[in-house]
């Protein structure tokens, strides 16, 4: 019951009985009191020292909290929750009174549906969204343990399948027993029903030119299954056929093939069935290389004509291009990996997603394949690329460092996303989109219904730096001020929009843009404040999203009429940052350079071998060198023009100006200009895949296994090769592979592989391996579906083993006799903190132990008095020895007084004979201080004597009453002077 | 000489009436903190019975039951004596968004609803039954894009609806969703009415109170559509609001303006002066965080939807709390305090 947390403060209590000791002092004061203050005293003694021991009482708590934990992972079939449903309803049921439920889903993460609660009614529907790719029950178990409430007996209740594929359960049930937590089990049993599943297919990693080679196809079921199998090459279907699928696992369908077209090519079946438990596990996709010419991708961002002089100019140097626009751009490794140089001329990075950006960096980084920027309004840092992967790869940077004055932008977003779905996250996401764009020198500002700086004191509309609009400078303070953005629902445009146009007009730059997102809710700004936008010249855009119904999006319509901006509608959040970069460039265009310069020569560079000099170029995009980037030539304003490095596995090549009839115009009218693009082309082209290496890549139950067979030219194994190796997983994510050698030329890596999606794998060989000069060589390899599909039995002995860890209950076959809400749980009990307590009582104490040891309480009188006062009684009569010991103390108290009164005349008396002394000693007249002092002394002894008895004979020697005047009249000069 | 024994020494006295103090103020202190300003919190966030997604319509029946309309499209009934739940139902749509109006019909006490995001007018009875419901989505006399509130007159058979897709407007209906008369002035045009968000009849049924939020004031018609006079300005101080979105009237006429961005009720008399003011931004009991309806029912109690706070909080006797003074001073906090003691003892649970 009674627990004491630091025990050893207990010895304190020895401090008790001293005080006891010690109190023998007070063995005079009556007994009453003194007994008071020794309890008191004693009382105050515990109560500290109990205090500081942290004295806990522990009460047993016999109620009982239930939290059921769903699976909601996608092995999970419709009709499977909807039961979990039905099962939840009638358990949930059985409770109590007293009894709390709460609910969680899981799936990959778990997630609180209903904290446990008395009221608990199931409605019928699982409102928890949860990434069913997954099931970690161990996430879920945990944070079971960690929502119930304290204070009760407490019971999960698991409804799965038990198909985990992340986490360990089993450890976290043991845990959840030594917490006193009961675990029970209901297995999720699947309907005895057909599943067809395209297990993989395998495609060699490589083939040579019109060689055919096969394509196996494995395929599984529960019974024979009629079934369609379809195959596609690079997205076209080549076979379609009807097959039978047999009960396990089948022979591989084999289709023979052969490839004429160099690069790599990718190949998918799927497999479709009448009756199929999962059709999400029917699909596989292989890949396979087969070595050709150099490929080029020229994406053209402006017109689509003015990319005929460049690709005219390489083709005529015999390299093989594709034109495409920006839609063009690859979106996945597999397509990327068909180009050995990608090159965007006049690109905007807003013709890109993020991921998209991500992709192409990571390609150039791992699978080696080229990179070159051509400049134009839509290029570089005009066309957004700051702080975006891209120029992560690119050998020069977007910021503009070197230069003292340029002309700048002050860009403002009004932020209003609290309407859409993580609202917040997304006003980050954007704000930190539009700060990437911006450079060091433009203004940035963002403004938005808050929660005040210090978090109280009331909402407004606030900015949310100091500065309302301040220098982007440093970017960091910016990005950390941004994390704490919290947009708060605004009822009207019109205080935010006034507030940034007051920012605004006093504001030098050369563009002035305001950018506003909401669901289109707010009112619009008053007319005043769009006069003075429209006066000012600051230019506005709207951004609707997630309107309530459409027309709510027309406010936000008009306000990018009247401010002479854009007005976007994205269906998604995801087209945000893409929206955001693409806004904020709006006050970068002044990044652009139109004047006729001479190229100069600047690092000797293989890329103009045969060059002495170029002609002259009409503009350019203002745009930094990279320390350890090669400029070759730069324009004669000290700004690069043509700059290139390695990056990783790949080069890339930033061409500042353009190669049309723009700012190229000598150039494209210039002899050479094929000769001189195509030797840089060439340059940035990824290197072959080795010949001395055989890959082979799978992915088996999570992990994806990698093998290598290394041999020379001669036939000989590869020993000791050192590979620097990294596989790219579907979010582009680069994990470095740990390769290690198993055998007389082979070797080994394994990587984690749970997302659905390409893996792309690089490796290069060092320039002291066997190999000699440095190998690189490139690979993939796809995981169809998740894991969740890859089963379709429940799996029992694991939920037993749940079960049993926990000490929980399996429940098999139904639920009637099952209650979750039997109290047959060890009773929780619960702490209760006493010091707070204990320490209020000590402070009430103290002033009581004060009170009783330095005042005295005639405790009768004192009752006497307030009966006579306040209940009319009259005062009960003192016994007569009372009255007398009362008299003569009374007697005693008036000697006193009177002796003190005697006391004060001897000191005046002194007081006036002194003065006296000083009159006399004035006046001349020779007395003896002795013989004067003797006679005041006598003089106020006599008066002494004198006064208690009046009618006493003067005594021998008493100064003569003349002596007693003049001593008055010196005491009244005395006290007149002391009043001058 | 024996009543001087019995007062012991001025400092004794000093120091036993200071702990005294202390003590009742700690008393004082642990009852306030579920009674400040001396409100009561009903539900928190959740979606069970009796929990609330951002509450934000709310009435008060004739009967004492509290209707508020939530996120979820349910319409909750409380009781406003004890705060207990009574019943649910849900608004047959509301995922486009849910209604900011809705108000009491003195003649069958039944609900009238501004279906803010479907363009229509409903009415309910409290059980949930949809007994009438009009309204066209457009911008001619009678169509309506987005009704903020719908007000029964007193007269019986009056319905007044402010709203404000293309024109901030106040439109007269009879209660069969008959047009009669309208007034306002053109979105992206005029500022003379930004946003009408709510309106109250004056008891005597002669003139309305119209919020305009946008233009952080109260202006009052006729019934004609004449402005007889506007109160109220852009501030923080005492008689200024910032962003007001709903109102309640008194019993005497007086009128209790919600403020959404400064999150408080200022009272006001029927001519616009200012009484007082209760709330202040914050979490606690007592404040409001971005409040969205205030509701006074028959009995003189007032209800709030304190809706990014998830509840409601009711004030069985409102105006013994609010203030006229700058807030945040001593003596008020201890006048507030003493005062919320003894109202605790007043109304026992």
């Amino acid at each position: 019951m009674i627990h004491f947390a630091e025990p050893i403060f207990l010895w304190l209590l020895l401090l008790i009985p001293l005080s006891w000791y010690l109190s023998r002092r007070l063995r005079l004061i009556a007994w009453g009191r003194r007994a008071a203050i020794v309890t008191v005293r004693t009382l105050l003694l515990l109560v500290l020292v109990l205090g500081l021991a942290r004295m806990e009482i522990r009460w047993e708590s016999r109620d009982l909290a239930v939290l059921f934990l769903l699976d909601r992972s996608d092995s999970i079939p419709a009709e499977l929750q909807t039961e979990q449903g039905n099962l939840l309803k009638a358990l949930s049921g059985r409770a109590g009174v007293r009894d709390e439920t709460g609910v969680i889903a899981f799936g990959e993460k778990p997630s609180i549906e209903t904290p446990a609660t008395r009221t608990f009614d199931y409605e019928g529907q699982i409102l928890s969204e949860v990434n069913g790719e997954r099931t970690d029950l161990s996430a879920a178990l945990r944070l079971a343990l960690a929502a119930f409430p304290s204070d009760r007996m407490r019971r999960i209740v698991v409804m799965s399948d038990g198909n985990e594929n992340l986490g360990s359960a089993v450890e976290v049930a043991r845990v959840a027993r030594n917490g006193g937590v009961a675990v029970d089990v209901i297995p999720m049993n699947y309907e005895a029903r057909n599943d067809v599943q395209l297990e993989k297919i395998v495609v060699p990693q490589r083939t040579s030119k019109d060689a055919p080679f096969d394509i196996k196809i494995y395929t599984s079921a529960e019974k024979e299954t009629p079934a369609l199998l379809r195959v596609y090459e690079d997205g076209n279907v080549i076979i379609e056929e009807r097959v039978t699928v047999r009960p396990g696992r089948n022979a591989p369908l084999t289709v023979s093939r052969r490839l004429s077209e160099g690069g790599f090519h990718t190949y998918t079946a799927t497999i479709e069935a009448e009756g199929d438990l999962r059709p999400q596990n029917n699909r596989g996709s292989g890949f396979t290389y087969l070595k050709s010419e150099p490929r080029v991708l020229l994406v053209e961002g402006g017109m689509a004509e003015s990319a005929r002089y460049l690709a005219g100019a390489l083709r005529a140097e015999n390299i093989a291009v594709e034109i495409g626009g920006p839609g063009e751009i690859p979106t996945s490794f597999d397509r990327m990996q068909r180009y050995d140089s990608i090159i965007l001329s006049n690109v905007p990075a807003d013709a890109m997603s993020v991921a998209q950006m991500r992709l192409l960096e990571r390609a150039v980084h791992d699978l080696g394949i080229g990179l070159i920027m051509i400049g134009g309004e839509n290029s570089f840092g005009a066309g957004g690329y700051q702080d975006t992967p891209v120029e992560l790869a690119l050998p020069v940077s977007m910021d503009i460092k070197q230069k003292k004055m340029l002309p700048n932008g002050a860009l403002v977003l009004v932020l209003h996303t609290c309407e859409m779905p993580s609202g917040n996250d997304w006003a980050r996401e954007i704000a930190l989109a539009s700060l990437n764009v911006l450079s060091a020198q433009d203004y940035f500002g963002i403004n938005y219904l808050g929660m005040g700086a210090s978090g109280r004191g009331g909402w407004g509309e606030e900015w949310l730096w100091d500065a309302p609009i301040q220098l982007v400078g440093d970017k960091r303070a910016m990005r950390t001020a941004i994390k704490g953005v919290t947009p708060l629902d605004a009822p009207s445009f019109d205080s935010l929009m006034k507030l940034a146009a007051d920012e605004l007009v006093p504001i030098k730059a050369q563009t002035k843009h305001i950018v506003v997102i909401s669901d289109g809710d707010p009112a619009p700004p008053s007319q005043a404040v769009v006069q003075k936008i429209r006066d000012a010249g600051i230019t506005v855009s709207g951004v609707a999203i997630f309107p309530h119904d459409p027309s709510t999006v027309e406010s936000l319509r008009h306000m990018a009429t009247w401010g002479a901006g854009n007005f976007y509608f994205p269906k998604t959040g995801a087209e945000l940052p893409r929206i955001f970069t693409k806004e904020a460039t709006v006050v970068r265009k002044s990044l652009i350079r139109e004047e006729t310069f001479t190229p100069r020569f600047g690092a000797p560079s293989e890329m103009l071998l045969g060059f002495a000099a170029v002609p002259d170029m009409n503009g350019y995009v203002i745009t930094t060198v990279k320390d350890l980037a090669t400029e070759a030539l730069s324009t004669g304003f000290d700004d690069p023009l043509l700059v290139h490095w390695r990056y990783g596995l790949g080069k890339t090549v930033a061409f500042t100006s353009d190669a049309k009839d723009k700012w190229a115009t000598n150039w494209v009218a210039w002899g050479s200009f094929s000769k001189i693009w195509s030797q840089m082309v060439r340059w940035s082209l990824r290197e072959a895949n080795s010949p001395n290496f055989q890959v082979n890549t799978e992915i088996v139950g999570g992990t994806g296994k990698v093998t290598i067979d290394a041999v020379d030219d001669g036939g000989n194994f590869l020993n000791f090769i050192d590979f620097d190796a990294s596989v790219i997983d579907p979010e582009f994510k680069s994990v470095p592979l740990d390769v290690r050698q198993v055998a007389p030329g082979r070797y080994e890596a394994n990587f984690p592989a749970t997302r659905v999606g390409t893996y792309m794998l690089s490796m290069a060989t060092g320039e002291e391996s066997p190999t000699g000069s440095p190998q690189f060589l490139t690979s993939g390899v796809a995981l169809s579906y998740s894991p969740e599909y890859e089963t379709s039995q429940t799996n029992t002995e694991f939920l037993k083993k749940i079960a049993e860890a926990a000490g929980g209950k399996f429940v098999e076959g139904g639920v009637a006799n099952y209650n979750p809400y039997l109290r047959d749980l060890a009773p929780s009990r619960r702490p209760l903190e006493m010091w707070p307590w204990l320490l209020l009582l000590g402070v009430m104490l103290l002033p009581m132990d004060v009170f009783f040891r330095r005042v005295y309480v005639n405790w009768g009188e004192a009752m006497g008095w307030l009966g006579e006062k306040f209940l009319g009684m009259i005062p009960r009569r003192a016994p007569a020895e009372y009255d007398a010991r009362m008299a003569s103390l009374r007697a005693a108290k008036t000697r006193a007084t009177r002796d003190k009164e005697e006391e004060k005349a001897e000191r005046d008396a002194r007081a006036a004979f002194r003065d006296r002394l000083s009159d006399t000693e004035s006046r001349g007249q020779g007395e003896s201080v002795f013989g004067a002092s003797q006679d005041a002394d006598t003089a106020a002894r006599g008066q002494k004597q004198a006064k208690p008895t009046d009618a006493d004979p003067p005594m021998p020697g008493a100064p003569p009453p003349g002596g007693m005047a003049s001593l008055m009249e010196a005491k009244k000069r005395a006290q007149q002077r002391r009043k001058k | 000489m024996a009543q001087s024994s019995l007062i012991p020494h001025p400092s004794s006295l000093l120091f036993i009436s200071v702990f005294a103090i202390l003590l009742l103020a700690s008393c004082g202190r642990d009852k306030s903190q579920s009674n400040y300003g001396g409100a009561v919190a009903i539900g928190h966030a959740g979606r069970q019975p009796g929990q609330f997604t951002k509450p934000r319509a709310l009435a008060i029946t004739a009967a004492g039951e509290i209707a508020v309309i939530d996120r979820s499209g349910r319409v909750q009934f409380f009781e406003a004596e004890s705060g207990e739940f009574i019943r649910q139902w849900r608004l047959a749509e509301y995922s486009n968004g849910t209604p900011t109006g809705m108000s009491v019909d003195p003649v069958n006490d039944s609900l009238w609803i501004a279906d803010t995001h479907y363009s229509r007018i409903l009415n309910y009875n409290k059980e949930g039954e949809l007994l009438f419901s009009f309204g066209v989505n457009g911008e001619g006399p009678g169509q309506m894009i987005f009704p903020t509130d719908a007000v029964p007159d007193p007269d019986g058979h009056t319905l007044w609806v402010t709203e404000y897709g293309r024109a901030n407007r106040i439109m007269r209906f009879t209660r069969e969703g008959v047009f009669e008369k309208e007034w306002g002035s053109p979105v992206y045009e005029s500022d003379e009415l930004l946003r009408p968000m709510a309106l109250s009849v004056s008891p005597d049924g002669k003139s309305l109170y119209v919020v305009d939020a946008g233009n952080h004031r109260i202006v009052v018609y006729d019934r004609e559509g004449n402005v007889l006079r506007r109160f109220g300005h852009l501030g923080k101080d005492w008689g200024a609001m910032k962003y007001p979105l709903d109102m309640a009237m008194a019993a005497d006429g007086s009128v209790f303006v919600l403020e959404y961005e400064t999150a408080r009720i200022s009272h006001h008399s029927p001519d616009g002066k200012f009484l007082g003011s209760w709330g202040e931004p914050g979490k606690k009991l007592g404040q409001l965080f971005l409040p969205w309806g205030i509701a006074v029912g028959p009995g003189g109690e007032m209800v709030i939807a304190d809706t990014n706070n998830q509840r409601l909080q009711l004030l069985r006797n409102p105006v013994r709390f609010f203030r006229g003074e700058a807030p945040g001073g001593v003596a008020s906090a201890v006048a507030e305090s003493v005062a919320s003691l003894f109202d605790s003892a007043g109304s026992t649970q």
